[in-house]
């Protein structure tokens, strides 16, 4: 199956017109990415997004020397977008082939080509609503922990909280 | 009906301050200025509230002038003073976004003015494929974005403040007990293999966490108990 028959088939592009979909895959090529590799470093200088189109990756944080697997993402879901919305930042997190996958690679200036397109549109709003739960779910949480640890003094307990709030770097999964 | 929409010179100052805080692909202050254009243009007074807590969201604000206090209710249900909204702030996206109710109430501090977009509004531009439309979406992506981001370092300080308020809090022995002499001189005669085992198991993990810091010491002087007992025996 060609990738844009792969898109039309995903929930994020339901309804959007072949064509819209095949422009998409000219500005940003698939990308294919074997079992184990790199996607995303932590700490390195965030340049595009990515959406996943076919396979998984896993999501890593590292702290203090030990890594942390914070989520996984599959096809359909979006990740590293803040790479389009703050010019040199960093990324927060290791994202990795958990099987071998296929990306569209999505960059401020394939974003600027691309406005208007149906299929960019139908990135845009899934994104917004991906960001939107996060932040719900992100708020909620910390406030929950936070409020826990208000009446805890052991330190035994102190680290299953902490270890739930590092579960939600990055708006959790 | 006449509408009262925001003046040119105002929404062009106001697109510029947006673009500023929220960059996005390619933003155009002029664009933005059309997207406000969409809006109202509403005046509100000093203590006047904007909304309600658990009200359903039927707009959303861009604030061209003043401040908004947001403030929510706590859990014995006193109201509690959240954050403090300037210009060029976005309030009440969220609930158009994802069709929840209000998070928090909403109060002028001062005289406020803003730029209103109704929930109609919003769903026709926020579908659309015009410029304006794309400018409304990417300005409220990194808006979203920016929020996640201060979402993510609050969480890192808690996390900090989780792990190094027990190690803080610990007090400074005055004299080392005579346990503790010999752990001392125990990791002294430890080989460089054994130290690497440490170093190596800190990595993954030990050595993060006081309670499993804790454990090891302990394990440790158990050791050294044995050890002085097995040549206190001897002696004798």
């Amino acid at each position: 199956m060609s990738s844009p028959d792969v898109l039309a088939s995903m929930f994020v592009f339901k309804g959007v017109p072949k064509r819209s979909l095949h422009e998409l895959c000219i500005l940003a090529p698939p990308v294919q990415f074997p079992l184990g590799a790199t996607v995303f470093e932590q700490g390195k200088v965030a340049d595009v997004a990515l959406i996943l189109i076919e396979g998984r990756l896993e999501v890593e944080v590292e702290s203090r020397g030990q890594y942390r697997q914070v989520g996984q993402v599959h096809p359909g879901e979006i990740v590293g977008e803040q790479a389009l919305f703050s010019r040199g930042g960093e990324r927060s997190a290791t994202v990795r082939a958990a099987i071998a996958s296929t990306l569209l690679l999505l960059s401020p200036e394939m974003m600027e080509r691309a406005s208007g397109n149906p299929a960019m549109i139908a990135i845009e709003q899934q994104l917004l609503a991906t960001l939107a739960r996060r932040l719900r779910r992100t708020n909620q949480e910390t406030q929950k922990i936070w409020k826990e640890a208000g009446s805890i003094a052991a330190p035994g307990q102190k680290k299953k909280l902490a270890d739930r709030l590092r579960g939600l770097f990055g708006g959790g999964r | 009906m006449t509408r009262s929409v925001i003046g040119a010179d105002a929404a062009e100052r106001l697109a510029k301050l947006l673009v500023a805080n929220h960059p996005y692909p390619g933003a155009s202050d002029e664009v933005l200025g059309h997207v406000l254009g969409h809006g109202e243009f509403r005046a509100i007074h000093d203590g006047e509230p904007l909304c309600e807590e658990g009200d359903p969201g039927d707009e959303m604000w861009f604030l061209v002038r003043g401040k908004i206090m947001v403030q929510r209710t706590d859990s014995e249900g006193v109201k509690r003073e959240l954050s403090t909204v300037k210009t060029p702030g976005l309030i009440g996206h969220m609930a158009l976004i994802d069709r929840s109710r209000r998070s928090a109430t909403c109060i002028a501090i001062g005289d406020v003015e803003l730029v209103v977009m109704d929930a109609l509004v919003y769903d026709r531009l926020i579908a659309e494929a015009s410029a304006t439309g794309s400018a409304l979406r990417r300005l409220l992506l990194s808006s979203l974005c920016g929020q996640l981001a201060q979402a993510n370092a609050q969480i890192r300080k808690l996390v900090e403040d989780l792990t190094e308020e027990p190690r803080l809090a610990r007090p400074k022995p005055q004299k080392p007990s005579p346990v503790k002499k010999e752990v001392k001189k125990w990791r002294k005669k430890t080989s460089p293999e054994d130290q690497m085992t440490r170093v190596a198991a800190q990595l993954s993990g030990w050595g993060s966490e006081l309670a499993e810091l804790e454990k090891l010491e302990k394990e440790i002087e158990l050791v050294v108990d044995e050890d002085q007992k097995r040549r206190r025996d001897k002696v004798r």
